[in-house]
């Protein structure tokens, strides 16, 4: 039962990586291979903010927040709009050029040892013991199941029940028409955008504490959160969710049965099979019909 | 044959030579090694993707399954160098062909994420092996060992990968000319239509898989040799990120690019060593600016770069030489109001006058062969340059086939004749034709080579920009024009022809082709009843004698005449025949 | 209400318009009429922005609009009901009707206007959960003509809107526009079918091959040879 729950909280973190790239995808039609490095980008921030100009935390997590959601606009707005007629992996490429920079830029600024330095970013690090079961979640674990849940039921509410949220639905299946609709299609891009980034940044900033906050920190995640999409079928916004506490779980017990060392090849064996066999994901649809 | 090659042994030259400028600093010597390791990796990718146009993030892998292998097989196993690059070849090209296979179903970024995670599992993998020597990696690898010597200096590895590389250079190079290559090419433009078209998609996509495979693996083992200690790390996504910027920085499709990419980008880090700037910055900016803007690589950026900015002086330049060296007083001119119009004649000075009228981008000089050889005829040959062309003015009025004609009737009238011939050239056909609609009575009979026809020529838009061009690009209006010269050129016409050309007044450069669109004359050829003679090469891929059918069919004396194996403009191209047939067809009675 | 003058517009090097002048008076239902690939669709598409023209000027009310983002123009109050439908296809019948009232702000009004066209299409209140993927291609028309009304248009422009309908179906949305005229809607109808738009127009351009070579009242049109030749089957 122990295992369970820390597969789900480590499925949470990955649900909410997938939820972004996903959200990203379906509205702009790219993946966004910086994803992970955008989330660790303003994790830094947070954290300078935190160790550096002394904010108190919650501030300095807002101002990290806030960083991302402007990274992925300006991001969607001057790097991938111009080209978006070129080519998908044009647009494909320049990810992968902000990947490198932004590795690059957090290198240059933090060196690298910042490895060393500081735990604990966010989380109140208190143990309970909850229910006649004898549970360890601590509060950070409490806080991510909280956290996920509520900006899981938040989106799809968002999505389904409000005016911008039928515009977002409506631009990702139909731009021209969306248009025609007098929807903004460029701003939802850009609002896709920096909603996904701030779900890297959160991400990131919940997964801080354990994997310390370094250029490379969300490497991993952004790999399972990857895995996640794909096992969810990479369109849809459920699957993800689904997909990511399912390799949660998965992982977990994989850790404890077979080898700990293994958990990330288990999730890049999980990709390549399914990528095989089924590349619509467990819950996907096999491919679009156009109206 | 020497010629196709010219580039690759420039090429090869060029490498041979470069260490012996850098004797004494071996490790710069090393650093070239490494570029030209890494353009091996980076042509194999640009095979997959600038070609093929699959898609790949996970190509360090295969470098390190050659890596390894070789390394292992050397230090372990004491197997000869040369097998055991072959042997890594090989090895990796079989994964090449394993993960090609899933790979044919999937495109876009599946294809990106399968290739991704391919590349770093194989990453952990090793690094998880302690044989292999775990996360630390693996030391002592062995130096080439090539029949017995014992390849150690920098500059001996350096001249064995320099042999390497242009083997496999010239490989793809043969490779991409050949049917596999115009496979891959129509498999990247549309899969729908290679299809369609009869290409087995999955044949030529593995076949892009394995010879990219290939060529990673050797580049890995020359690299393993090389350093002579590899890690995991070495080969981690940070370099299948950096093989794929290598390339579309360079330009992708281009073998040229690949080299560029590749010095770029184990270059700058040695430029930049001293600041303390993380490489990554640099090239993930380069990455993206690239895409942005020159989404086809820096080395067609270069390309288009030396079109437009080298060619335009050494235009404006010879353009001034040419105006200096026509001497005005020793040139024969008729005004017209404010135009001057330049002219020459040959042949008989008392024989029957005969009108020479050029086409476009042409001059009086198109017909200088034609009148060299009326000497002995009884004919007087005219050629004018039409106004806006060669050495005539350029007037301000609009650019139309009718202004040309109004014009050439002002020259004409000049000479006081009652009758005249004609000969018209391409546009100067179509000149003529109006020429002969206005006035024809005057005339006696009339030539037509190859002209455009009465309904008018349309020019598809496409090719305007490249018209434009021509005003500044002498290079490349040359070749556009050679087609219309003999392989053997001794008065080296076609440099005389091309300097003509670029006489043209600016604006003629695109207008003449609009107004070859703009006229009909069909329903006014009723009233032309002089006879007429079309001639049209079999090999002029522009007026053909299709296109001509409706023109002739509508005058009452005309007939149409196919050469054999001849262009555009027998005139240039066989001027003795060309004369024989205007002389037989001027002598020709009336039956 | 609607001008263009010598309008241009190229897809990449292949000139769409050469040039294009006409003008819509407002309160009138005016056709353009034409052959496939004539440039019809790429007239309307340049009007709402979905292209951009490099040469020429397009105003509505007095006002250039050529080149500016189709968002603002349909907050002019220019609707464009593109041809091949272009729904929503994972969004319900009512979530398409609610996307086409997005400009509007007062709740009321939006919901006044779904019950007008389910009114007018009461096939689609039947169906008013269904997702549009799913509703057969004549329910599909009436749906993207229904959403293009959801707007309160001012100008309405349609591209072919009888395009794979049956004959009493199109009758009826034919009906609808003559009836959205008399309610003060101006409509610029791009049709193959010229027959039937003639009828219902009081003026008419023919566009062939990205020029208008002729314009005039539908009535004397409908009497051009040239026209009846071409376009009415003889």
């Amino acid at each position: 039962m122990q295992q369970l729950i820390l597969g789900l909280r480590d499925g949470s973190l990955f649900a909410l990586v997938a939820l972004g790239l996903v959200i990203i995808h379906r509205t702009t039609g790219v993946l966004n291979f910086a994803y992970g490095h955008m989330g660790m980008f303003a994790a830094y921030i947070t954290f300078s903010c935190y160790a550096f100009f002394g904010f108190p935390l919650l501030l300095a997590i807002l101002m990290g927040l806030l960083f991302a959601v402007v990274l992925g606009m300006l991001t969607e707005k001057f790097l991938l709009r111009p080209i978006r007629n070129l080519s998908h992996s044009a647009m494909l490429i320049i990810t992968l050029g902000m990947l490198m920079t932004l590795e690059g830029t957090a290198l240059w600024i933090w060196k690298q040892d910042t490895r060393q330095l500081p735990n604990l970013i966010s989380g109140k690090p208190l143990l309970i013991n909850i229910g006649e079961i004898f549970l360890v979640i601590t509060r950070q674990d409490l806080l991510i199941f909280i956290l996920t849940a509520v900006i899981v039921f938040g989106t799809f509410f968002y999505l389904k029940y409000t005016k911008v949220g039928l515009a977002v639905r409506a631009s990702s299946q139909h731009e021209e028409a969306a248009k025609l609709m007098g929807i903004p299609v460029g701003g939802v891009y850009g609002f896709a955008w920096g909603f996904g980034t701030a779900l890297s940044a959160l991400a990131a900033i919940l997964a801080a504490p354990k994997t310390y906050v370094h250029p490379n920190m969300m490497l991993n995640l952004q790999i399972q959160g990857l895995t996640a999409a794909v096992l969810g079928g990479f369109d849809s916004l459920p699957g993800a969710i689904v997909g990511g506490l399912l390799l949660g779980v998965i992982e977990q017990y994989v850790g404890e049965w077979i080898s700990a060392d293994l958990k990330l090849a288990v999730a890049l064996i999980i990709i390549i099979i399914l990528l095989l066999i089924k590349p619509s994901g467990i819950l996907g649809k096999s491919s679009k019909r156009r109206v | 044959m020497m010629k196709k090659y010219k580039n690759m042994i420039l090429f090869a030259v060029a490498l041979a030579i470069l260490p012996l400028l850098f004797l004494n600093q071996t490790f710069l010597i090393s650093i070239f090694s490494q570029v030209l390791i890494f353009s091996i990796a980076a042509l194999g990718l640009n095979i997959l993707i600038g070609y093929a146009g699959q898609i790949s993030i996970g190509h360090a892998a295969f470098m390190a399954l050659g890596a390894y292998l070789s390394a292992v097989l050397t230090k372990n196993y004491n197997f000869p160098f040369l097998i055991t690059i072959f042997l890594a070849g090989g090895f990796s090209g079989l994964f090449g062909l394993i993960l090609g296979f899933p790979a044919l179903r999937l495109t876009g970024f599946y294809l990106a994420i399968a290739t991704m995670a391919f590349g770093v599992a194989v990453e952990k993998i090793i690094g998880a092996s302690d044989y292999l020597g775990g996360h630390t990696g693996m030391t002592g690898v062995p130096n080439p060992d090539l029949f017995g010597f014992n390849v150690s200096s920098d500059l001996g590895k350096y001249y064995l990968i320099c042999v390497i590389t242009v083997i496999l250079f010239l490989f793809a190079h043969n490779l991409l000319q050949s049917r596999t290559g115009r496979a891959f090419k129509a498999i990247r433009e549309s899969e729908f239509a290679a299809r369609s078209s009869g290409i087995n998609i999955s044949k030529y996509k593995l076949i892009a898989f394995i010879i990219s495979a290939v060529y990673g693996g050797i580049a890995g083992a020359l690299y393993a040799h090389t350093i002579n200690y590899i890690a995991p790390t070495d080969f981690a996504l940070g370099l299948s990120i950096n093989l794929l910027a290598m390339i579309v920085v360079g330009g992708l499709a281009s073998l040229s690019g690949n080299v560029i990419g590749t010095i770029l980008m184990v270059a700058i880090p040695f430029l930049f060593s001293r600041i303390n700037l993380p490489m990554s910055i640099i090239f993930g900016v380069m990455l993206i600016l690239v895409v942005l803007f020159f989404p086809r690589g820096l080395s067609y950026a270069l390309y288009i770069f030396q079109w437009k900015y080298l060619w335009r002086p050494y235009v404006w330049i010879r353009k001034r030489l040419r105006k200096m060296q026509f001497k005005e007083d020793k040139s024969m001119f008729v005004k017209l109001g404010d135009i001057k119009i330049h002219f020459e004649t040959g042949g008989n000075p008392t024989g029957e006058p005969v009108f020479m009228v050029h086409g476009n981008f042409a001059s009086w000089r198109w017909y200088e062969p034609v009148l060299k050889r009326l000497n002995q005829t009884d004919y007087r040959g005219i050629a004018l340059d039409l106004p806006g062309f060669g050495d005539s003015s350029h007037p301000e009025r609009d650019i139309s086939i009718e202004n040309y004609a109004k014009e050439l009737e002002g020259f004409i009238n000049t000479f006081n004749l009652k009758k005249i011939n004609l000969v018209g050239h391409s546009l100067g056909g179509a000149v003529c034709l109006r020429y002969a609609l206005n006035n024809p009575d005057r005339i006696n009979k009339m030539l037509l080579i190859d002209p455009a026809p009465a309904d008018g020529l349309v020019t598809p838009e496409e090719y305007y920009p490249v018209l434009k061009s021509y005003q500044n690009n002498r290079g490349l209006l040359k070749m556009a024009l050679s087609g219309m010269i003999t392989s053997d050129d001794p008065e080296r016409l076609l440099e005389k022809l091309t300097d003509d050309a670029l006489l043209m007044d600016q604006r003629a450069f695109t207008e003449n082709a609009r107004a070859l669109e703009r006229y009909h004359y069909l329903d006014e050829l009723l009233k032309i009843n002089f006879e007429v003679l079309f001639l049209v090469g079999d090999k002029d891929s522009l007026i053909t004698e299709a296109l001509l059918k409706p023109t002739v069919q509508r005058i009452k004396n005309a007939r149409i005449e196919v050469l054999k194996d001849t262009g555009h403009a027998v005139n240039v191209q066989n001027p003795d025949q060309f004369v024989t047939i205007l002389t037989d067809f001027l002598k020709e009675k009336k039956i | 209400m609607l001008k263009l003058t010598d309008v241009k517009l190229k897809y990449g090097y292949v000139e769409a318009l050469k040039g294009i002048t006409l003008e819509i008076q407002e309160g009138t239902i005016t056709s353009l009429l034409g052959a496939n690939g004539a440039g019809k669709s790429t007239t309307l598409r340049a009007v709402s922005g979905l292209n951009h023209i490099y040469d020429g000027e397009i105003s509505f009310m007095g006002e250039a609009i050529h080149n500016r983002s189709t968002d603002y123009i349909v907050k002019q109050g220019i609707i464009h009901c593109p041809e091949g439908r272009k729904l929503f296809p994972d969004l319900s019948v009512y979530e398409n009707l609610l996307a086409g009232a997005y400009v509007i702000k007062d709740k009321e009004r939006v919901k006044e206007n779904i019950q007008r066209v389910y009114t007018l299409f009461p096939i689609l209140s039947d169906r008013r959960k269904q997702m549009a993927g799913t509703l057969s291609g004549g329910e599909q028309q009436m749906l993207a003509v229904g959403r293009s009304l959801m707007a309160d248009p001012k100008l309405l422009m349609l591209d072919e809107p009888s395009l794979g309908l049956a004959p009493i179906i199109f009758e009826q949305i034919f009906d609808t526009l003559i009836e959205l005229k008399s309610a003060g809607t101006t409509i610029f109808l791009v049709e193959q079918n010229a027959n039937a738009a003639l009828h219902i127009s009081d003026y008419a351009y023919i566009i062939e091959v990205g020029k208008i070579p002729l314009e005039g009242p539908a009535s004397e049109l409908l009497k051009n040879d040239k026209v009846k030749q071409k376009y009415l089957g003889g």
